[in-house]
């Protein structure tokens, strides 16, 4: 009986987030709470310039080439060269508004939860209350 | 020539007064400005027999192309665009260079499905025709024959292989699983359009024939994968060759992706002329008429070019181009251009991108002409 109440117990416990996971964050104020991964595709292929209660997207990406910015296009099956290269056609075609290039994850967290509209991604353990997770993809 | 230049000097003014103004009464997000530009050095080498004789070397330092864009956003379906472009080194104080505004349009958003765009446009056509001139995006300094717009009106008639302009299109994207299907159609002036030049009812520049040039690409997106099939139709004029206004499509198809650090991206376009019985046989009494040949029998035309590449690094990319041309209309070119290159590129950080690429031109035409150049260039290219 008392194994019974551990697992009942354990079940109905708050789930901690997977900490070696990435997690995609925005705004807090932004209308997404759940975000599946091909809406978050979508955004990074800059195809939703707005969200819907008509504030822009303000997205956010890793300057150059890092290693956790290879993990996220990586985890939407993109590769960051093609994604670099995509977001620059678009921007020079007049078509879309350039990503905000950040340096860090700590300069990704600061500038999302400054910026209204925005949506940016970091590792699972460095998210505070400053900011709203939306989805976590696999590292 | 000094009144052509100067003539759209003003417009450069407006755009400098204009900008930290920053229209604050206007609706919308402010006026983004922004822009790129290409400096390069070139060294070439030509030799030539035949109709030209040429044997020479020079190098030169140049700003091949400065681009200035303005984008707004007036709210989430309506945003404009305009693109000023400055070219060789662009100076009205030494009467050299062009400035031209390639694109100034009105889009309306209704959806990633449905976006239409008003005004002056560069259409879609095939993968390079509305990237040819955004430098920073070009792993290339000399572009692909078709594309490479210092050759125009020199040897070749670039514009004849791919539409220079739309002034109505539309264009969207449905997302089907993990696959996105594009498409756009475009409508605009013919290429050789027939001006106004002299009239007193349209102003200089106006097109007043009744033929118009439509077209569109319709593609396939996959990952890396890309591919399509474009199409245009259009009329155009035949001045020098006397035969009258003649029908013309163009056919294309691209195809590009990467795999793990290779690259492959390759263009096929295929221009056909469509004559009439009269009009053939007008072409074929030319062709027997002349002395030297100057016209082929035929009007049609053929590009192709394929890139391989390799990333060494993330920042590094090596290529090469193999490309290659054939213009039946002119004679010096019925036999093919041949164009051998390689280059490499290094991009230290996102918005600059250091090029050098070595070019090996070949045209034969015998006995017309046997024309062979070896060029080397060196570029940076800047996004600002």
């Amino acid at each position: 009986m008392p194994t019974l109440i551990l697992l009942i117990a354990l079940h109905w416990a708050p789930v901690a987030p997977p900490l070696d996971r990435i997690a995609v964050v925005v705004h807090n104020g932004t209308p997404a709470e759940q975000m599946s991964q091909d809406d978050i595709l979508r955004i990074y292929l800059l195809e939703q310039p707005y969200w819907s209660d008509g504030t822009a997207v303000q997205l956010h990406d890793l300057r150059g080439t890092q290693p956790f910015k290879t993990a996220f296009y990586d985890a939407l099956g993109r590769q960051q060269r093609n994604m670099m290269r995509l977001h620059m056609r678009l921007v020079l075609a007049g078509e879309a508004t350039a990503p905000t290039k950040v340096a860090n994850t700590e300069a990704m967290l600061r500038s999302v939860a400054e910026t209204p509209g925005a949506i940016g991604y970091l590792p699972a353990d460095a998210v505070d209350e400053s900011v709203t997770v939306v989805a976590y993809l696999p590292r | 020539m000094r009144t052509l230049i100067h003539r759209p000097a003003w417009l450069l003014y407006t755009v400098v007064l204009l900008v930290p103004l920053e229209a604050h009464a206007q609706l919308g997000d402010p006026i983004r400005l922004y822009g790129y530009f290409q400096g390069q050095f070139r060294y070439g080498n030509e030799r030539a027999t035949g109709v030209i004789a040429v044997d020479s070397e020079q190098t030169s330092f140049s700003l091949q192309q400065l681009n200035l864009l303005l984008a707004k956003d007036f709210d989430p379906s309506f945003s404009a665009f305009v693109n000023l472009e400055f070219t060789n080194t662009f100076s009205t104080q030494d009467g050299w260079g062009n400035l031209k505004v390639e694109e100034a349009w009105l889009q309306y958003r209704y959806s990633p499905a449905l976006r239409v765009q008003l005004g002056l446009r560069i259409p879609e056509f095939n993968n390079l025709n509305t990237i040819k001139n955004r430098t920073p995006l070009l792993p290339y300094i000399a572009r692909p024959l078709a594309y490479e717009t210092a050759l125009a009106g020199i040897l070749l008639d670039t514009e004849a292989f791919a539409p220079q302009h739309s002034f109505l299109s539309a264009s969207g994207t449905y997302p089907v699983g993990g696959v996105r299907l594009d498409y756009s159609a475009h409508l605009g002036n013919q290429e050789d359009f027939v001006t106004a030049e002299g009239s007193n009812t349209f102003p200089t520049g106006t097109d007043v024939s009744l033929a118009k040039a439509y077209g569109g690409r319709i593609g396939i997106r996959h990952r890396s994968l890309k591919a399509g099939l474009s199409g245009t139709s259009d009329t155009r004029t035949t001045d020098v060759i006397r035969v009258g206004d003649v029908e013309r499509v163009r056919i294309g198809a691209d195809l590009s992706f990467t795999l793990n650090r290779f690259s492959f991206e390759a263009e096929w376009t295929e221009v056909i002329s469509i004559l009439s019985d009269a009009q053939q046989q007008q072409l074929d009494r030319i062709q027997a008429e002349q002395t030297i040949p100057q016209v082929s029998v035929s009007l049609d035309k053929r590009f192709y070019y394929v890139t391989l590449g390799y990333y060494l690094t993330d920042t590094v990319f090596a290529y090469g181009i193999v490309s290659q041309l054939f213009d039946a209309e002119n004679i010096r070119t019925d036999d093919g251009i041949l164009f051998l290159s390689g280059g490499m590129t290094y991009r230290p950080i996102d918005p600059v991108v250091f090029k050098v690429q070595y070019v090996h031109g070949q045209l034969k035409a015998n006995p017309i002409l046997d024309y062979t150049g070896s060029y080397v260039f060196a570029a940076v290219s800047v996004l600002f």
